[in-house]
């Protein structure tokens, strides 16, 4: 897998939240799993354009304790049925596993404050940890996603990962 | 002599746990373990989506069937044809793989109370759950991390990575005041500590006011603590972990603990006295608040239930404030126990008829307020909650606005129309 994402930036602020943040609570309460459906939810109630005009490997740049409170799947499947990765300033434990069990790229770099606004180009490299702004020239350094993350990302997500690990073993009865 | 050097240092409760379980003498903090869960706790909702995912990508059996229990839980009784087939479909699915442990319809409750009620958890489990709030099984010093969607593939490999956390240790001494409940104590401790100190931490419950809180009050400490991003509440088990468990459980254990020279992150001492009833105003739970800030402000719902607030210490608070008044003509009170053996004790308590003819709803048990499927609110309500959070949107609209507070909190706002507290509402009567 190619690790290394140009593409759009769209900023967020902080504590952005994960139900009716960057997903409806409605989805989960239909029990909606489809990513190709959830796409087209993201963001809906904070940045309506978003769904409709982002592209594959365009970014997802928020600030601190992104996708907060209840750590449905949802809102990350739906990131993944977009095709885009994560800049973020932090994110907690729960959103952090979802997103990696989504399939989807993801850095945390603390303080991100004016590196960026929504349109610029941005470059990142999720194995080594480089961010760049092609459109200002400013350069940032994160921490690379853990490897065993990147295996999960690699595979699709968590399920993807599973019937790797499990190959034909546990299939028959 | 002893040389200082070589003492090996002591574990953590959250530590031994995770050694046992990956198989392991000892883990150190931080590192990344394989672990087996010795429970699964899932749920109707989730599950009828999660085994039609096994199926699709082939997976036929789960490694541990027998350690799975399946709470009926989220939508009791189901309120829409598509949910009652679903569930229908889910005794085939559970027949299929093989899980016979099923609390169904009449029999259930919310999970994460349910389970430790019914004797399945004792201290020193490590159990993986298909909901959040899973957190509260840390009530008997089980180690609960909520996995949510990953059950999935822990059902299939019997497995999943963890990181070994870091534990915040929480020393309580003292006696809470009178109506001052444990939810109150819960809302202050993620408040001061905030979700950057608790992100991807333990919270651990220990200290000599331990002896004052029940397993209600456990039950809410360790709840509430995944509000605050802690991927685990823990209370050190006592013996009144033993007594409760002694009562309604077969499963040997023993009271495992954190060694006193354990290498813990950070520990504050709370003086429980100290405490007192606040509200956690939208949009953000730890987002505490004094009650008399909020004087005045109109209320037209009110929610008691949820596995945050609906166990007997809530309804007996809620129904002492309610008995012999009535509910204010602009509010809809619904009050919904835990569990079917808290709806029974409520019942036998004679607190059911109390809210019955103070003008409230009573509901069996499920989770429907405080997910937002049952009496969901509209823009511009106003609701007092003792549910799990106040994101807008949590309980329906995301432009209706939740306060969390504790029950009797809850049930004086009912009963003024306005949110206030008991005292005040005694003195406007009087």
């Amino acid at each position: 897998m190619n690790w290394c994402w140009q593409g759009k930036a769209w900023v967020f602020g902080d504590d952005v939240s994960n139900d009716d943040g960057i997903m409806p609570l409605s989805m989960t309460r239909q029990q909606e799993y489809d990513p190709a459906v959830l796409a087209k939810h993201c963001f809906e109630q904070i940045a309506p354009a978003f769904a409709g005009e982002a592209r594959p490997r365009d970014m997802v740049v928020a600030g601190r304790n992104f996708g907060h409170g209840n750590p449905h799947i949802q809102g990350f499947l739906g990131l993944k049925g977009l095709g885009v990765g994560l800049v973020v300033g932090s994110m907690g434990r729960g959103p952090l596993r979802a997103c990696i069990n989504a399939g989807v790229p993801i850095l945390q770099i603390g303080d991100l404050q004016g590196f960026c606004k929504t349109g610029d180009l941005l470059q990142v490299d999720f194995a080594t940890g480089q961010i760049s702004n092609q459109t200002t020239g400013a350069v940032l350094q994160a921490e690379p996603m853990p490897a065993a993350m990147r295996e999960i990302v690699a595979a699709g997500g968590g399920i993807g990962h599973m019937v790797q690990r499990l190959g034909a073993g546990n299939t028959s009865a | 002599m002893t040389d200082p050097v070589a003492k090996p240092a002591g574990k953590t409760l959250a530590q031994k746990i995770l050694a046992r379980a990956s198989g392991r003498d000892a883990v150190e903090i931080g590192e990344v373990v394989i672990a087996e869960p010795d429970v699964f706790e899932l749920i109707d909702l989730v599950m009828p989506q999660y085994f039609k995912t096994l199926e699709q990508h082939g997976i036929t059996k789960l490694r541990y069937p027998e350690r799975c229990i399946v709470f009926a839980d989220h939508e009791v009784p189901s309120h829409t044809v598509r949910m009652a087939a679903l569930k229908k479909k889910l005794r085939q699915q559970m027949e299929q793989y093989g899980i016979a442990r099923f609390y169904a319809e009449g029999r259930h409750g919310i999970s994460h109370q349910a389970i430790v009620e019914h004797g399945h958890i004792v201290p020193g489990m490590l159990v993986l759950s298909a909901d959040t709030h899973a957190t509260t099984l840390g009530c008997v010093g089980a180690l609960s991390p909520p996995i949510n969607y990953e059950t999935i593939q822990a059902l299939a490999t019997g497995d999943i990575w963890l990181k070994v956390p870091q534990t915040i240790r929480v020393v309580l001494q003292g006696r809470l005041r009178s109506h001052v409940m444990s939810r109150d104590l819960a809302q202050h401790v993620i408040a001061m500590l905030g979700t950057e100190l608790c992100d991807y931490r333990v919270i651990e419950y220990c200290g000599p006011g331990m002896t004052h809180l029940d397993m209600d009050a456990r039950m809410t400490l360790c709840n509430v603590a995944v509000e605050a991003g802690a991927k685990a509440g823990l209370v050190e088990p006592d013996e009144l972990t033993d007594r409760y468990l002694k009562a309604r459980t077969q499963i040997p254990y023993e009271l495992l603990r954190s060694d006193a020279d354990a290498d813990f992150y950070h520990t504050v001492v709370i003086d429980l006295k100290t405490i007192e009833p606040m509200v956690a105003a939208p949009p953000r739970p730890d987002n505490l608040v004094r009650i008399s800030t909020l004087a005045g402000k109109e209320v037209n719902q009110v929610y008691i239930g949820s596995c945050a607030g609906g166990r007997m210490e809530d309804l007996r608070a809620a129904a002492e404030v309610v008995r012999g008044r009535q509910v204010h003509p602009d509010v809809k009170l619904l009050v919904v126990p835990t569990t079917q053996e808290t709806y029974a004790a409520a019942a036998r308590e004679g607190l059911l008829q109390v809210f019955v003819e103070a003008g409230a709803i009573v509901t069996a048990p499920n989770c429907g307020p405080c997910y937002g499927n049952l009496a969901p609110l509209t823009d511009g309500d106003v609701c007092v909650s003792t549910g799990t959070t106040n994101i807008p949107g949590r309980m329906g609209s995301a432009q209706a606005f939740i306060y969390l507070s504790n029950a009797a909190v809850a049930a004086a706002s009912a009963v003024a129309g306005t949110i206030c507290t008991p005292d005040a509402l005694a003195g406007r009567v009087a």
